[in-house]
């Protein structure tokens, strides 16, 4: 088989001036949320600037992804390869109701409401192997049997 | 069940899952049906209703940019409006998706009733060689939909989480710690998986709950490239595109954004998803022992035929404050359809797959060849179909049967 040609687009296709799009302005909105939990002196050291484009956008999520990368991870016990046991069945609760939505300042999940354990905010981040343990509640109902795309006998 | 003496799964060492974004079934792959009437394409007579009452046939002109301009509206509420016709609750109790509401949904945003014929678009295959040839030579999924009616951040939950935890919309959400990534539950169980951005600047999605809290599991593409030449790949990729233009970190040049998100130019994102293919397919210790899927992430406001069925709940609802519309939404129903192809030399070419799935069967086939039973998952997660059985030749296609590109 022929190796098959990709045209690329054009040089003018590329516009980092282009005002950003409904995605990437809540990408940088989510990153806004994490950097304004930051101490001023952090945040000081971070970009500022407007965002109303796709290259400014690009420099501040850079800019917060390195920082991301580059704090200190608590250091944890080396792995053991262990075969997984199953995990003890935990009984579904009642339906989740979401609460107002869109109210930036309510920004946790309703779920969170409901446990009275650490919430994952960057002040109670914990490391994976010091994370509490969720108590496993009594035995949940049956699961329905598993779907998969068999292989169908031809 | 997963028949695992399948050879294809005992050769079976990575999956990679690539996730694109905003484009429909139709809009990319509904060509197809011409040359074969088993994919459940366009036979070119569908049409939509526009303002002002005329029916508006779909047309094969989309373009690479500039003709999807204002991006469509894809929230909730829209496309509430675009499955089912602007027909309510309220009005009908029983209301069924009916496809109608795409060039009204369009309308709405610019007033202009020519533009919004633009949202019945779609692209002949000669315009998308790489998309339109994996979906010919492996498997195309017929039934593969969005896992929420409603926009990127949550539905690209449900192939991170098996679920959205109740979000219906781009607001900052953090997990609830019941229901794991699939990255937390492979790297516990001694796997390895990793999240590939294609670079800082464009980064990932997944900002607050995994690039805050586990930014070990992350890489760029580069990485990806890296580890593919080094046979280093992690058991599970999941890989996404470039979410913008911007000038590369080390001064070297333009970076296009290659995710085909509107109004990005679709021929970049083609590109990008021939590089990724290039990387398994060329390195003869990835090519037999991985699994591909690309898939998009939703419909991106663009018009498809084919109804969402109703699914598992899952055990969340989200209120009429946060879904848009007057009425709470059980997370009961799917989106709309996306492309999603399958790709192994152990699938035999022409492939079409009739199956519902929906994203939460991205952890859940992960889950379910890597971990075995799992129990701590959503209820969707749980009920959603797996799609390895599909890798189900006896012998290896031969190297001159697979697609290369250049």
């Amino acid at each position: 088989m022929e190796p098959i040609l990709v045209p690329g687009p054009p040089k003018e296709a590329f516009n980092k001036h282009r005002p950003i799009s409904d995605l990437v302005k809540k990408q940088v909105e989510h990153f806004k949320h994490i950097e304004e939990r930051l101490s001023p002196d952090l945040r000081a050291t971070l970009p500022q600037h407007q965002i109303a484009t796709e290259d400014e956008a690009a420099r501040y999520i850079s800019a917060m992804t390195s920082y991301l990368l580059s704090r200190p991870r608590p250091k944890r016990a080396a792995k053991k390869t262990v075969a997984i046991k199953p995990p003890v069945p935990i009984r579904p609760g009642p339906p989740l109701t979401l609460a107002a939505a869109a109210a930036p300042a309510r920004k946790k999940s309703p779920a969170k409401k409901k446990s009275a354990a650490k919430k994952e905010t960057p002040a109670a981040r914990k490391s994976l192997s010091t994370r509490a343990k969720v108590k496993p509640k009594a035995k949940e109902a049956k699961p329905k049997a598993k779907k998969s795309s068999a292989k169908r006998k031809k | 069940m997963l028949d695992r003496t399948l050879p294809g799964i005992q050769n079976l060492k990575h999956i990679v899952v690539l996730m694109m974004e905003n484009r429909s079934f139709d809009h990319m792959l509904g060509a197809l049906h011409a040359d074969n009437p088993k994919i459940d394409g366009l036979t070119g007579n569908e049409t939509n209703l526009d303002s002002t009452g005329e029916p508006v046939k779909v047309t094969p002109d989309a373009a690479f940019q500039s003709q999807l301009d204002p991006d469509p509206d894809h929230h909730f509420p829209a496309v509430d409006l675009q499955i089912f016709g602007g027909v309510t609750t309220a009005q009908n109790p029983n209301r069924k998706p009916n496809m109608q509401g795409f060039v009204q949904s369009y309308y709405n945003q610019q007033n202009n009733v020519g533009h919004s014929h633009k949202i019945v678009s779609y692209f002949t295959d000669d315009k998308l060689p790489v998309l339109t040839t994996l979906a010919k030579q492996y498997a195309v999924f017929n039934r593969w939909f969005s896992s929420i009616p409603g926009p990127t951040l949550c539905n690209r939950a449900f192939a991170h989480y098996g679920t959205s935890f109740g979000q219906v919309s781009m607001d900052v959400f953090y997990w609830n710690k019941k229901y794991k990534s699939i990255y937390e539950r492979l790297v516990a169980a001694g796997h390895s998986a990793r999240l590939y951005y294609y670079d800082q600047a464009s980064s990932s999605l997944e900002v607050v709950n995994l690039l805050q809290n586990q930014p070990e599991l992350f890489g760029t593409f580069q990485d990806f490239q890296d580890a593919c030449n080094r046979n280093k790949l992690p058991e599970y990729s999941f890989i996404e595109p470039n979410y913008t233009d911007h000038d590369a970190p080390n001064g070297t040049g333009e970076l296009i954004a290659n995710d085909q998100h509107p109004d990005h130019d679709v021929r970049a994102g083609e590109q990008f998803i021939a590089s990724v293919y290039t990387a398994i397919r060329k390195n003869p210790n990835l090519w037999p022992n991985t699994a591909m899927l690309i898939v998009y992430d939703e419909h991106g406001g663009i018009y498809d035929h084919v109804p969402p069925p109703a699914c598992e709940p899952d055990g969340f609802v989200a209120q009429p404050s946060a879904t848009g519309t007057p009425d709470p939404f059980h997370f009961d129903r799917l989106g709309v359809r996306v492309p999603a192809v399958l790709i192994s030399p152990w699938i035999a070419p022409g492939t079409v797959i009739n199956e519902v799935f929906e994203h939460a069967s991205i952890p859940g086939t992960i889950t379910d060849f890597f971990l075995g039973p799992y129990d701590a998952r959503s209820p969707r997660e749980i009920a959603a179909t797996t799609f390895l059985g599909y890798l189900d030749q006896s012998k290896m296609r031969a190297d001159s049967d697979c697609p290369t590109f250049r």
